[in-house]
Parts: structure tokens; sequence; C-alpha cells
């Protein structure tokens, strides 16, 4: 997958091409509803975000310039502005309304309960981190961008992308060390 | 393990954790090679293991294939110059012309040229000649009540050619129509006599 690639399929959607509309969405939706519900914790919310950057995109197509930001970028950062507002505007939601998902290789032995109570405690701690911190957690450790990428994204150098990160694991790591014997019991 | 590749060990592992992926490109195969030699740096690796399986334990939200749906439902607006007015386009296709305006204001200006000289040709000269063409009074057929004869001499005619002005064009005198006024002609009803 290549902004090159994102450039032309743009390109071509801005004409009325009904197929490279539909790359573009399955290139990055996914993507985009990842980052939203790392953010808010919240499905809906994520799903309302991801439309709502792609009825965006789909306005900006005919005055897409190539060459510039990515699409990624671009629709990262408008992910990430629109989450900010959601934010503002709504209190933060309630540790017992935040979506509990299954893992993808759950030890057999594990207590769904410990699951939930470990993903409830996660989410709290990423829910805590101030709004810079937290985006730079949720793109490096949770959607794979390169410390460059996300460093462009958050318009910082990389050095200080490492000192978000840095005081975003130190805080996360005191946060849950009084839990690790569990978490560690559970993981093995 | 020197002091400074510590340092930048434990600077790594505080940023991005122990999962080597996310390590910065630049440095990976130093890191690793550090990590490989150096039972020192697996154990500060471990410390960090920690929390990254913690992070894991977020889990992945699930895909949303309606709103996928819903979204490649969505059309981008199309901008007014880049649609092009059909019987335009065609031309410029036919032109092998990518941008249509130029085609256009072409198309424009040859009918303009096109009505300039259709006007100036059709005007003539000296503008109304008088030239009535081929219609005269003789072809309109007089319109003549039946039971009249058809030969009636006209009092007064033109002349055998074709009237030139409009004074010259005079009516036909027809005579009276013979109808007889309705009392003066036999009953209709003849009265019968009863016995």
């Amino acid at each position: 997958m290549t902004a090159r690639e994102d450039d032309v399929l743009i390109e071509a959607a801005s004409r009325g091409d009904a197929a490279a509309w539909s790359g573009l969405v399955d290139r990055h939706l996914q993507a985009v509803i990842d980052f939203s519900w790392y953010k808010l914790g919240d499905r809906a919310a994520a799903e309302d975000i991801a439309q709502d950057v792609f009825v965006r995109l789909m306005k900006k197509a005919p005055n897409w310039e190539p060459g510039g930001p990515t699409i990624r970028a671009w629709l990262f950062r408008v992910a990430m502005n629109l989450c900010i507002d959601r934010m503002r505007a709504k209190p933060m939601l309630a540790l017992e309304t935040v979506d509990y998902v299954p893992l993808a290789n759950p030890a057999p032995e594990a207590d769904i309960d410990d699951r939930i109570a470990w993903q409830r405690a996660v989410r709290a701690a990423i829910d805590d981190l101030p709004e810079r911190q937290q985006t730079a957690i949720v793109l490096v450790h949770y959607q794979g961008l390169s410390n460059k990428e996300a460093a462009d994204l958050l318009e910082v150098s990389v050095e200080a992308l490492e000192s978000l990160l840095s005081r975003a694991r130190r805080k996360m790591r005191k946060r849950l060390d009084p839990l690790k014997a569990e978490l560690m019991e559970i993981s093995s | 393990m020197t002091p400074v590749q510590r340092k930048r060990l434990e600077e790594v592992l505080d940023a991005y954790g122990a999962t080597t992926s996310r390590w910065p490109v630049e440095e990976l195969d130093d890191l690793l090679a550090l990590v490989g030699s150096s039972p020192e740096a697996r154990a500060l690796m471990d410390e960090h293991l920690r929390l990254d399986t913690a992070l894991a334990m977020l889990g992945e939200p699930p895909a949303s294939d309606r709103l996928a749906d819903r979204l490649k439902g969505l059309r981008p607006p199309v901008p007014v110059s880049k649609v092009r007015p059909r019987p335009v386009a065609l031309v410029a296709g036919w032109l092998g012309v990518d941008r249509w305006q130029p085609v256009a204001a072409g198309f424009a200006a040859a009918s303009l040229l096109f009505a300039a000289v259709w006007f100036s040709l059709a005007s003539g000269p000296s503008g109304l000649s008088g030239d009535t063409g081929s219609v005269s009074v003789a072809d309109i057929p007089a319109i003549v009540p039946a039971g009249i004869p058809a030969e009636i001499p006209p009092r007064q005619t033109a002349s055998a050619e074709t009237p030139e002005t409009a004074s010259d064009l005079s009516l036909v005198d027809l005579p009276t129509p013979a109808f007889d006024r309705i009392e003066d002609s036999e009953p209709l009803i003849t009265a019968v006599a009863v016995e």
C-alpha cells in the first residue's frame, strides 16, 4: 500500500470512479475505526467518527493535491481532531460501558472476568493519559506507525515523540504495576 | 554492554517497549545484536514486556462491514470544471482534446459567425424587393356559392398579367345570389282539403 497508489485512487474517485472510492474505503476505513476506538473506547463513537472522516475525504477528493501529506496521515489527523472534539464535548465513558473485546488467542484457562477487569484497567490507564501522550501510544503501539510517521502526524520531532511515549508508558506502568502479578498469571 | 548502549536501549524500551517491530528501523540491527549478546539487556527487555502484554489485552475493535458498505455508496462530488456538456464533450473526445472549454468557445464563435452570414444573405442588398413570389390573386380560388354559373364575366379585371401592386388588385364583382326569400316561394307544406 503506497501513498502513490492512494493518490491515483483518489484522483479517479474524484472523477466519479466508484471502484476507486471503494478501494480507498477498503484500504483505510478499518485503521480509522481502530484509531478512534483506541482513543475513545466506544465502538459506536468510533464508527461515527470514521464515517465523518470519510465524508470529509469524499468532499476533499476533487481538490486533493498529490505529493502532499499521505491520505492515511490526513485521515488520522482528521480523526484525531474529531476525537479531541468529542472528548471535550462529552464526559469520559464510565468504565462499565467500555467495550469488552475478546482477544484473538485467549488462553483456554483464562477467566473471562479477569480479562474484562484487565481490559478496563488498561482502558482507564489510556484514558487518563494527557491527550498527546495518548495519541502517541495509540499511533505507535496500536496502529503500528513508524516513529517518523507518528512524529509527522503529531508535528513533533522523533525525539519529542520518544519523550511523549516514555512518559506515557511510565504512567501506565505505574498504574498497572499493582496488577502485574495477576496479569502474568492470566497471560501465562 | 557499554553505558552508552545501555542508556540508548533504556530509552528505546521506555518509548517503544519490548516489541522489536516498533523499534526505530535504523537502530534495529545494533539493538538486536546487543540484546542477543547481553543478559543484562535481556533482563531490561523482560521488564518492559509485561507492559506490552498488558497493553495488548485491550484487543482490537471488530471490523464494521455495514459502515464500509454505507461509505462505499457515497460518491465524491464532481467539480463543475470537470463536468463537460455532452455535445461539446463528444466533439472534444473526437478531437482528442482533454480540456472542453476551448472547444466550447470555438463552438460559440462559429455559431455567431454563421448567424451573421445567414442574416446578411437573407436580407439582400436593397431591403424589401416587392417580390411577392409566385402567388397571385388569380391563383386564389373564388368562393362561389352553388348555383351560380361558373362563367361569370368579371366587371373588371386588373389585367391578364399578374398585378404588380396592391392597387391593381380588385375584387371580382359577383352578382347577387339568386336565393328566393322563403315567403315568396311556394309553401313548403301544401294544405290538403279534407272532405
